[in-house]
C-alpha cells in the first residue's frame, strides 16, 4: 500500500495477470469479499466498520476529519489555476511507518460554479474502483476547511513525457517494450471494467520510484456507453487523438485509447512526438500522410461519420514496409503490433488483451524489470510538475495530479502537450 | 480473471453489500447513534432553559414557527426526553423520501441510470447516517444533482434549478460534500439496468433464430404461442419493477446486478424467467458457447450459484439452474414487500415525521436550547423553513406546511 510503488509490482512483469490490491481506503473489506447472494444463507459479512465510529455524532465531517488527519502535509510541488499539488505523508500508525503521498487539492473553480466539477466526479469515480499496480492508486479522498476537494494519490516520481525529452537517457527496444507492456496491462485493466481513459499520453503515464508505469489522470475518463448512447468525440489530446474522433464520432470504443498508445509507443522509439499537429484540421493532415488517408477501402463506414470530409492529402493506408523503414528498431513483431494498433479503422485495432498477447512481448530482447529502467525523477521531476501546473489554465482544467510529479495536466481536449 | 471476480473488486461489493442480518444491525447502530445525539442535544437544552430562565427571552425561536411555544412556566427539567424513531419508522421515512427522489427525477425526465443511482446514494447515506442528524428531505435535491453529474448525465444547476420550485443554487451545493463524504465518495453505483437490456437482447437474438438447438426449441415451446411478443412485454414490466421496486427494497445490498435483472424479470413473467434460466443454466443447457459474449449474465449468474467456484469450466460444473432460481426468487420476493412502502398511509408517515420534528427541536418545548440535526442548526437562518422548500410542490402538503 505504499504509495510507491510496492516491490511487489516489479515482479508483475512476469506473471501477466492482474493482482488486485488492497488499499488502504478506510472501507475496503480487503481481501473478504462477500458474496451477496450467499449471505443470506451463510450469515452474514461483519457490520461496516468503518462507521460505528466512537462518536455519537454520525457526522460525515467528522469521518472527513479522521481521514484528513491520517495525512500531513508538506510542500507544495506545483500549483495551477485548477490545482495545487502538495507532497504529503501518512502518518505513521503502530504497524506502518509514515509513506510519501501527493495530495492533489482541487481549487473551487471560478468558471464552473456548479459545486464538484465533473473532471473531479470522474477521476474519484473511477479511481475509487480500479485497483491495477499499472493504475494510480487514490488512496482517500477528503475535504479541506474550505470545501475543497483533497485527492491523496499514490506518490509518483516522474512520468514517461520527462524519460522521453530527457536527452542524456538512452533509451533500449528493451526498456520500450517495459514501459508499452505496463501500459497496455493498465489500459486492459481499465477497459475489463468498462471505463475508456480518453487522455492516454506520455504525461499520465507515471513512473514510480521503482520504475512500474502507472496511468493516471482519470479527469476524462468515462465508462462505456450504453448501446445507442452518444459520447463526446471531443476528448484525448489532439496528438494523441484517434482519426475517428476528429470525424466526430459519438459511438466509439476501446479502440480510441489504443491508438494512444499507439502513438506513444511511436514516441519513445522517435523520442519526439510523431504526429504533432498545431489544428485539428493539420493533425487529420499529418494522420493521413503518415498513416494513409481514410477511405471506405481501407475503413468502412468512415464517410458517414458526422463530421467526415475529405481530406486534401491521399495517401494510401501505410503498410509494413513503410512502419519498417520508420520503426526499424523494433523489428517484425514489433511494428506487426504498432501497426495493429494505429489501424484507421478502429473495428481493425487490436484490443489491449490481444496487443499483451503480441509476438513482441515474448522475444527478446525481454521487456526491462521496472527497477532497472532508466529513471529521472528527483528534483528535476519536482520542477517540471510545478511547471506543468502552471501551464495556462483553459487548457488544463484539471490537472493532475497525481501523483505529484509526475504530473500533468492534461486535459481537456486541447493539447496540453 | 471472471466476470464475477471482477464485480468483487467493486465498491458496491466490497463495502455495500451486506446480509440481512448484518444490514438490520448497521441500522440499529445508526438509529441508537442518532437518538444518542438527541438526547445529549435535549440535556443541554434542558440545562440551558433551566439556568437562563426567561426562554422566550434568550431563545431564538424562529418568529414564524407555527408550534406553540411552551409557557414560561412550564420546569424544563419535567418534561420528559421525547420519543425517537425507531430503525423501522427511520426505514420507512427514508424510503418514502426514496419515492419522493423518483418523483423528482420523473419531472426532469432523467434517465433511469441517473434515478437508480440517486436513489442508492439517498439509501446508503442513511445506512449510516440517522434521519434524527440528517432529514432526508434536505437532501433529495442535492442528491438528485450530484447523481446527474457521476453519471454524466450533467445539466447546468442554473436549469436543474428552474424546474423544481423555490430552490437555488446554493441550497443544492450547501449539502454536496456532506453526501458525498457520507456515501464514502464511491459514486460508481452498479446498476441492474445493463444485465437487464443484455438479457432482454439476449433473448430476443436467440428468439430470432431458426435453429436446431433443443434448449432452444424448449424455451420456444414454453413461451408459445409468440415468444417475441411475450418478452417484449416483459421488458416493459420489468424496467418498472427495475426503477421501483429494485430502489424501495434493499436488494441493491443484498444481490448483485444481474440477480436483480433476473428477479425484476421473475416479478414481470415468472415462467418466462424460469424458461429463460433454464435455457441458459439448466442441467441441458446449450449455452455454453455464447457464455463468452454475454458477460453480464454471466457475472451475476455463476456468483448467484457458486460462490467461489471457478467459474472457467462453467459447462461441466453443476448447472446453476437450481440454485439460481431460489436467489431470484427471493430477490423477486423482496422487491414485492417494497410495495408496501407505497401504501403506507399519509397519517403515519406524518405521524413519524412529527416525532422526529419534536426530537430536532427541543427549544420549541423546553422553551430554550437550539434545534438539533442537520440543516437545523442555523437559527439565523430558519432553516427549518427554509430547505423544505426544496421539494416539489407535490409534497407540500405532506411533511411541508402542514407539518410545521
Amino acid at each position: 500500500m505504499s504509495a510507491t510503488a510496492n516491490p511487489s509490482a516489479s515482479s508483475s512483469l512476469a506473471n501477466a495477470t492482474a493482482v488486485r490490491r488492497t488499499l488502504p481506503f478506510g472501507n475496503g473489506n480487503g481481501n473478504n469479499t462477500p458474496l451477496p447472494a450467499m449471505m443470506a444463507e451463510n450469515g452474514d459479512v461483519k457490520p461496516s466498520k468503518d462507521d460505528s465510529d466512537a462518536s455519537d455524532n454520525d457526522d460525515p465531517d467528522d469521518l472527513n476529519t479522521r481521514t484528513k488527519k491520517k495525512y500531513t502535509k508538506d510542500r507544495k510541488l506545483g500549483e495551477g489555476a485548477y490545482a495545487v499539488v502538495n507532497l504529503g505523508h501518512r502518518r505513521a500508525t503502530a504497524t506502518e511507518a509514515a509513506v510519501p503521498v501527493a495530495i492533489k487539492k482541487i481549487k473551487v473553480n471560478t468558471e464552473f460554479r456548479d459545486g464538484l466539477s465533473m473532471d473531479a466526479i470522474r477521476e474519484v469515480k473511477y479511481l475509487r474502483e480500479l485497483h491495477h499496480p499499472n493504475i494510480i492508486a487514490l488512496l482517500d479522498v477528503f475535504s479541506s476547511k474550505n470545501q475543497n476537494l483533497c485527492l491523496v494519490l499514490e506518490f509518483l516520481d516522474s512520468d514517461l513525457e520527462m524519460i522521453i525529452k530527457d536527452s542524456s537517457l538512452t533509451l533500449s527496444m528493451a526498456d520500450v517494450k517495459s514501459w508499452m507492456l505496463m501500459s497496455l496491462r493498465g489500459l486492459w485493466w481499465c477497459h475489463k471494467s468498462f471505463i475508456l481513459h480518453r487522455d492516454i499520453k506520455p504525461n499520465n503515464l507515471l513512473l514510480s520510484a521503482s520504475g512500474v508505469l502507472k496511468l493516471a489522470d482519470f479527469g476524462l475518463a468515462r465508462s462505456f456507453s450504453d448501446p445507442y448512447r452518444p459520447m463526446t468525440s471531443n476528448v484525448i489530446t489532439r496528438w494523441y487523438r484517434p482519426p475517428e474522433l476528429f470525424y466526430g464520432a459519438k459511438f466509439y470504443s476501446s479502440a480510441v485509447d489504443i491508438f494512444s498508445l499507439g502513438l506513444v509507443f511511436c514516441e519513445l522509439m522517435l523520442r519526439t512526438p510523431f504526429l504533432p499537429g498545431n489544428t485539428d484540421l493539420h493533425q487529420l493532415e499529418l494522420i493521413c500522410q503518415a498513416l494513409g488517408t481514410p477511405t471506405e477501402e481501407n475503413w468502412p463506414g468512415v464517410t458517414s461519420l458526422p463530421g467526415y470530409h475529405e481530406a486534401g492529402v491521399h495517401v494510401k493506408e501505410r503498410g509494413t514496409d513503410f512502419f519498417m523503414n520508420t520503426f526499424i528498431a523494433a523489428g517484425e513483431s514489433g511494428v506487426e503490433l504498432l501497426m495493429k494498433m494505429i489501424r484507421l479503422d478502429p473495428r481493425r485495432r487490436c484490443s489491449a488483451r490481444e496487443a499483451l498477447n503480441a509476438n513482441w512481448f515474448s522475444q527478446e530482447p525481454y521487456p526491462t524489470q521496472p527497477v532497472n529502467l532508466p529513471k529521472k525523477g528527483g528534483g528535476k521531476g519536482i520542477e517540471k510538475v510545478g511547471s506543468d501546473l502552471k501551464r495556462k489554465a483553459g487548457e488544463l482544467f484539471n490537472t493532475p495530479d497525481d501523483a505529484g510529479r509526475g504530473k500533468k495536466l492534461a486535459r481537456k481536449l486541447d493539447f496540453g502537450g | 480473471m471472471a466476470e464475477d471476480q471482477l464485480y468483487t473488486t467493486t465498491t458496491q461489493c466490497k463495502t455495500w453489500s451486506y446480509g440481512p442480518t448484518a444490514l438490520a444491525t448497521i441500522r440499529e447502530n445508526t438509529n441508537a447513534a442518532g437518538t444518542r445525539s438527541i438526547k445529549r442535544g435535549w440535556k443541554r437544552a434542558r440545562v440551558e432553559a433551566s439556568t437562563a430562565n426567561t426562554p422566550l427571552a434568550t431563545t431564538p425561536i424562529p418568529s414564524n414557527t407555527p408550534t406553540p411555544v411552551p409557557t414560561p412556566s412550564i420546569d424544563p427539567l419535567s418534561v420528559p426526553d421525547p420519543m425517537t424513531l425507531t430503525p423501522a419508522e427511520e426505514l420507512t421515512l427514508v424510503n418514502y423520501y426514496i419515492l419522493k427522489l423518483l418523483e423528482m427525477s420523473d419531472v426532469f425526465s432523467f434517465p433511469s441510470n441517473v434515478k437508480s443511482t440517486a436513489c442508492v446514494f439517498l439509501s446508503r447515506f442513511h445506512l449510516n447516517h440517522s434521519v434524527h442528524a440528517y432529514h432526508p428531505k434536505l437532501l433529495l435535491s442535492t442528491i438528485l444533482f450530484l447523481a446527474t453529474k457521476t453519471e454524466n448525465h450533467y445539466i447546468p444547476l442554473s436549469e436543474f434549478c428552474k424546474r423544481i420550485p423555490k430552490i437555488t443554487p446554493e441550497a443544492v451545493l450547501k449539502y454536496e460534500f456532506t453526501v458525498a463524504g457520507g456515501i464514502r465518495w464511491d459514486f460508481d453505483i452498479k446498476q441492474p439496468l445493463r444485465a437487464a437490456e443484455g438479457g432482454i437482447m439476449e433473448l430476443l437474438t436467440a428468439l430470432a433464430l431458426t435453429g436446431g438447438d433443443p434448449g432452444l426449441q424448449t424455451l420456444k415451446d414454453k413461451l408459445a404461442p409468440n415468444p417475441v411478443r411475450r418478452v417484449q412485454d416483459a421488458h416493459g414490466r420489468m424496467k418498472a419493477y427495475l426503477t421501483k421496486e429494485a430502489l424501495v427494497s434493499d436488494v441493491y445490498y443484498h444481490y448483485t446486478p444481474p440477480q436483480i435483472f433476473l428477479g425484476a424479470l421473475w416479478l414481470a413473467d415468472k415462467e418466462l424467467t424460469e424458461a429463460y434460466i433454464e435455457w441458459r443454466f439448466g442441467e441441458n443447457s446449450t449455452m455454453g458457447r455464447v457464455v463468452k459474449k454475454k458477460k453480464k449474465d454471466k457475472k451475476g449468474k455463476d456468483k448467484a450459484g457458486n460462490g467461489e467456484e471457478e467459474e472457467a469450466p462453467a459447462a461441466k460444473t453443476l448447472p446453476l439452474a437450481p440454485k439460481l432460481i431460489p436467489t431470484v426468487a427471493a430477490c423477486a420476493e423482496m422487491m414485492t414487500k417494497a410495495q408496501e412502502y407505497e401504501k403506507i398511509p399519509m397519517d403515519v408517515l406524518k405521524r413519524i415525521d412529527k416525532k422526529l420534528h419534536r426530537c430536532q427541536n427541543p427549544q420549541k418545548f423546553l422553551g430554550a436550547g437550539t434545534p438539533l440535526g442537520f440543516g437545523n442548526e442555523a437559527p439565523k437562518k430558519p432553516a427549518d423553513d427554509g430547505p423544505p422548500e426544496k421539494k416539489r410542490k407535490a409534497d407540500d402538503d405532506l411533511f411541508g406546511g402542514s407539518l410545521r
